[in-house]
């Protein structure tokens, strides 16, 4: 699907996942990152960016 | 590029340094130009969105913080958003403005995040922003 533009994203509602990464120790985890935009009354748009949470290392017990 | 918690912050918990709900902390934004180094140890303008847009430098404090004790323990916080916003952010920076402006935590958006005359939201995880398991 095509990426909204600018002018989408004024004349309606737009919802787009994005793919990022986290760092979990010496891993790296994929993560959805989805983003809302709805029109307003300004002539332009809010936006909504739906966040993963940010893991920190497990503790380990030695 | 990716998102973590920077060094600084896993050294902060054991030394007693960061209380994440009775300090003020703040997120900010960053450009495309911003990326996830674990070994940073402060807050920096450099690359963060300039003051204009909507935006101020510094970033906003987060309200309504909390930490929720369980075998996943979790720190959550209110939704951050910016009003009259026109700008395009590609990272947030979460740090200890009580503590020195220590590094928390990097979070990548995935690439460009825009608004135009509108309030930009981001919204936490209802997991929490940071967990300990």
């Amino acid at each position: 699907m095509a990426k909204a533009t600018e002018q989408d994203k004024k004349d309606k509602k737009t919802k787009e996942t994005s793919k990022a990464k986290i760092k979990f120790g010496d891993q790296e985890l994929d993560v959805d990152i989805v983003t809302e935009t709805t029109p307003n009354a300004a002539g332009g748009y809010d936006t909504v960016v739906n966040l993963p949470f940010c893991p920190i290392a497990a503790v380990k017990n030695n | 590029m990716a998102s973590g918690i920077y060094n600084r912050f896993k050294a902060d918990l054991m030394n007693k340094v960061v209380d994440l709900e009775a300090d003020t902390i703040n997120v900010a934004l960053y450009d495309n130009s911003h990326a996830f180094t674990a070994t940073d140890t402060t807050y920096t303008t450099t690359n963060e969105l300039a003051t204009t847009g909507g935006y101020t430098q510094g970033g906003a404090a987060l309200a309504g913080k909390a930490v929720t004790e369980a075998a996943t323990t979790y720190w959550d916080a209110s939704d951050s958003s910016w009003t009259s916003a026109t700008f395009t952010a590609y990272h947030a920076v979460i740090y200890d403005n009580t503590a020195a402006d220590d590094l928390i935590c990097s979070i990548d958006f995935g690439g460009a995040q825009t608004v135009t005359s509108g309030t930009f939201t981001i919204q936490w995880h209802a997991n929490g922003i940071i967990s300990l398991a």
